[in-house]
């Protein structure tokens, strides 16, 4: 490779670095916007848009190491527990370069790095799965009670509203 | 936060057979603040834990959230009452008469408690961030677990010690959540209806 090459590389590399960042920083200030709301509820909104525009660019999946300093956002507080920032909810472009693995899916794969042309799907933040804690819990009550006759423990049945497994229950 | 902490979580581990069920969707609330800014929270709701035999017939019921170590507590009582229970049913063939003996001691023990009242009901100040290991300590949990292990407590061993025969956490649940836990699952509105539509002066 040319030294001409080599460095029409390095600057088309550093270009989409540069917009991408570009689009994070512009994503993150404009988080609050109203314009925007369309994509946290699962829908294709607005930054969908942005996002395609982004993705006709680059034309294929780019490594990107993406800075945490890019899309740190304040902490909501739910009930007692912290909340991880609205980034995680309103920036899901830098997942599809990074596929950084959320916070509250800690114990999981890493998510795999998405291909740049797939459309990027914004998850409600009530509908993801966390751990729910750190017990063994059976699957059902019928596994439990077969589990107790054979261990000879009892049954610890835990009723909630809501589901354990999710972040509001 | 409960089942989060390892000590708690482990203890159930070794001397349970552990499971969790939901007994309906819980109630979100979420506030649009028109600037793009939404915040949403958990608007009512409680948990309630099952002691049960292999059999699914309920021991004992511990309501609402605990104190971790108030809770471990509670625990190791009931697992030595639930095998106790397990071998009467063994010997004789039922258990329903060890566990109605086994309520109404404890019911007489609840009524000789002095429970302090509530004198200070100015709500207190957390901050604005905190950890499951920072809300252990705030002093509403430890309001909540001594309403747990008093009041609601002597309504299920009244229950309890009255019934004739065993129960299952199915049968129990819907007199539980209404009665003592105040979240009627039966009501739309988990009992918050007066809450919401009284002196609301907009018809939705």
């Amino acid at each position: 490779m040319s030294l001409r090459q080599r460095s029409f590389g390095f600057a088309a590399a550093s270009a989409v670095f540069l917009v991408s960042a570009a689009c994070s920083s512009a994503l993150c200030q404009e988080s609050h916007s109203p314009a925007l709301q369309g994509a946290t509820n699962g829908t294709i909104g607005p930054k969908g848009a942005i996002e395609t525009r982004i993705e006709s660019h680059v034309g294929g999946a780019v490594p990107y190491a993406a800075s945490s300093r890019l899309f740190s956002a304040p902490k909501i507080v739910s009930g007692g527990l912290s909340s991880f920032g609205k980034g995680r909810i309103e920036n899901p472009l830098e997942r599809s370069f990074n596929g950084i693995r959320p916070a509250f899916r800690a114990g999981s794969a890493p998510a795999p790095q998405p291909a740049l042309r797939r459309a990027v799907e914004v998850q409600s933040i009530a509908q993801r799965k966390e751990r729910p804690g750190l017990v063994g819990w059976h699957e059902s009550m019928t596994e439990a009670c077969a589990a107790s006759a054979k261990s000879g423990k009892p049954v610890l049945l835990v009723h909630v509203l809501g589901n354990l497994d999710q972040h509001f229950c | 936060m409960l089942f989060s902490d390892s000590s708690i979580a482990k203890y159930i581990d070794q001397n349970f057979e552990p499971v969790w069920e939901s007994v309906r969707p819980v109630p979100m609330i979420t506030i649009d603040f028109g600037n793009g800014r939404k915040v949403k929270r958990t608007l009512h709701g409680n948990i309630a834990s099952y002691v049960c035999t292999a059999d699914g017939r309920v021991v004992d019921v511990l309501p609402g959230l605990y104190k971790p170590d108030t809770y471990r507590d509670a625990l190791s009582k009931l697992v030595t009452v639930a095998r106790n229970a397990q071998s009467a049913a063994e010997r004789t063939g039922s258990k329903s008469k060890y566990l109605a003996t086994y309520h109404q001691k404890a019911l007489l023990s609840i009524r000789g408690i002095k429970v302090p009242p509530v004198t200070n009901t100015a709500v207190v100040s957390h901050g604005l961030s905190h950890t499951p290991s920072d809300v252990v300590a705030w002093p509403e949990l430890t309001e909540e677990t001594t309403i747990n292990e008093t009041q609601r407590r002597k309504l299920i061993h009244e229950k309890l010690a009255g019934m004739l025969s065993e129960t299952t956490p199915a049968q129990l649940k819907p007199w539980l959540y209404k009665d003592v836990l105040h979240c009627d699952l039966d009501d739309p509105y988990l009992g918050l209806q007066a809450a919401l539509f009284e002196n609301y002066p907009f018809v939705d």
